[in-house]
């Protein structure tokens, strides 16, 4: 995860550098050789030909950082004999566990509610009961959250099943019985003869 | 001499401001609720007053909640200085174009979230998950309204996006008015107003900006809660100088600028009264209400720029 946090920010800094490179791999291709390309790029900015928009990252991160370190510095002498304490995080009362706190299935949740009628989430309920007579006090309960995978039910199950369907009907002109092959070469004389004629 | 005065001015306007056009709202909206309320000045003293505080850190914090203030208010200092407020002159900023503007935006939201999810109260994840949530259907809406000017102007520069939508003819206007409205939608969702969020609230279980500082206090609650107020002006100040682009000047004479910073103020306290009428007279939306409001910004954009083209 890290390493791949890190690769996005390396990525999205030198962007234009990476641009460049890519632009001039395409460029140096026989079949590219006259087209212009639709953007600039250079280390320090990224830029669309007509000027629709141009954008510098190193700038953005350069600003971002050179900020954050005057705001840092600013507030920091300014409030310079302040104390800071540790204490426990609110707990509303009741002690925390890290039972509590937010999962990723927790925090996808209301988006995964949100777009409910693409994602089709399904859900599970297993209860046991401590008397499966009564049915009142539960003794455990477990609950298994699914969601179809988008992609394979979107786009690669209908393509596979596309390619089946026409997989079946090449299966039955290409059946393998060379009496039927010799049927299609006499079909097809008859047919460039009529041709012809 | 003068362009530093200007530089300077476009810098702290924001931030200088910022607290008084919350306080007005607050102001507002007490009197719709026939209460006085506090001065408009309040918020003011509330940031001196917390600035002043000693502070409590959970001792679960990790860099991130200490370092998410000064990120999320440097973001904000540097949308301020970029946006058109009062002037033309710095339209060769790079800063300022419409994605740059719209991703240090998400960039802020991003490290909010974190921070809120970084000590590991609950609350602070539920309400980190909502504002990503909200974040993530907001964004759509916000762009595409900005993008129909961008598309008429050819430029996503913010002030080429002025500078064009201020020589549109009247005929072509009722597409730029389209845009405001889903922009507007856009902007109370992203500020945390009504009816996404309730500015003001202190119950747990409703609150989604609130819930996720809630572990602040002293001066980080203070940046926290004056990145909060700049957000909010920097998204006045786009609303009425993209969609209303009359009075930016482009001179740097003393009158010129005073007028422009005069007009600036007048466009943004009429905004700043329309949101507080909003705040005060609806109801704060369930949360799975909400996609309802922002698709139909998103289509309210969608439509603009179909007439735009």
């Amino acid at each position: 995860m890290a390493a791949l946090a890190v690769l996005s920010l390396f990525f999205g800094l030198f962007s234009g550098t990476v641009a460049h490179l890519l632009s001039e791999v395409v460029h140096s291709l026989p079949v590219f050789n006259s087209t212009e390309a639709a953007f600039t790029a250079n280390a320090s900015l990224f830029k669309f030909n007509d000027n629709f928009a141009s954008v510098s990252l190193p700038l953005i991160f350069v600003s971002l950082v050179s900020v954050t370190a005057a705001v840092f510095f600013l507030v920091h002498i300014l409030t310079k004999s302040r104390k800071v304490r540790l204490g426990c995080t609110w707990d509303c009362g009741t002690h925390l566990t890290p039972r509590m706190e937010i999962t990723a299935t927790g925090f996808s949740r209301s988006i995964i509610t949100v777009f409910r009628g693409i994602l089709q989430p399904t859900q599970q309920y297993q209860i046991e009961y401590m008397d499966a007579e009564i049915r009142y006090f539960t003794k455990a309960n477990r609950v298994r959250l699914e969601i179809k995978d988008m992609y394979s039910s979107y786009f690669y199950s209908p393509m596979q099943d596309l390619v089946a369907k026409i997989s079946e009907y090449v299966k039955q002109i290409q059946g393998g019985n060379i009496n039927i092959y010799v049927l299609y070469i006499f079909m097809i004389l008859i047919a460039l003869l009529l041709l012809v004629i | 001499m003068k362009s530093a005065l200007i530089w300077t001015i476009q810098i702290i306007l924001i931030p200088v401001l910022s607290p008084l056009f919350t306080g007005i709202i607050r102001k507002i909206k007490a009197g719709f609720q026939n209460r006085v309320g506090a001065k408009i000045t309040q918020p003011y003293y509330d940031f001196w007053k917390l600035f002043q505080k000693d502070e409590v850190i959970s001792q679960d914090a990790s860099w991130v909640f200490k370092f998410a203030p000064y990120i999320i208010f440097a973001v904000t200092i540097m949308i301020g200085a970029s946006v058109p407020l009062f002037t033309s002159i710095f339209s060769f900023n790079l800063l300022s174009d419409l994605l740059v503007v719209v991703y240090l935006i998400a960039l802020a939201t991003f490290f909010l979230a974190l921070a809120g999810m970084d000590v590991g109260s609950p609350f602070g994840g539920f309400a980190s998950s909502r504002e990503m949530t909200m974040a993530a259907l907001t964004e759509g809406g916000l762009i595409s309204s900005l993008l129909a000017l961008a598309l008429a102007a050819h430029s996503t520069n913010l002030f080429s996006m002025v500078h064009s939508a201020s020589s549109l003819s009247i005929i072509s206007f009722p597409p730029v008015l389209l845009a405001f409205f889903a922009f507007l939608i856009a902007m109370l969702s992203e500020t945390a107003h009504f009816p996404f969020d309730n500015p003001a609230t202190h119950l747990e279980l409703t609150m989604i900006h609130e819930a996720m500082i809630l572990e602040y206090s002293g001066k980080r609650l203070a940046l926290m809660e004056w990145a909060a107020a700049n957000k909010f002006l920097i998204f006045l100040a786009l609303g009425v100088n993209m969609f209303f682009p009359w009075g930016l000047t482009a001179s740097s004479e003393s009158t010129a600028i005073l007028t422009a910073l005069f007009l600036f103020l007048l466009k943004v306290l009429i905004l700043c009264l329309l949101v507080a009428v909003l705040e005060s007279s609806m109801a704060k939306f369930r949360f799975f209400r909400l996609p309802d409001l922002l698709l139909m910004s998103f289509i309210l954009s969608v439509i603009a720029i179909i007439l735009m083209i």
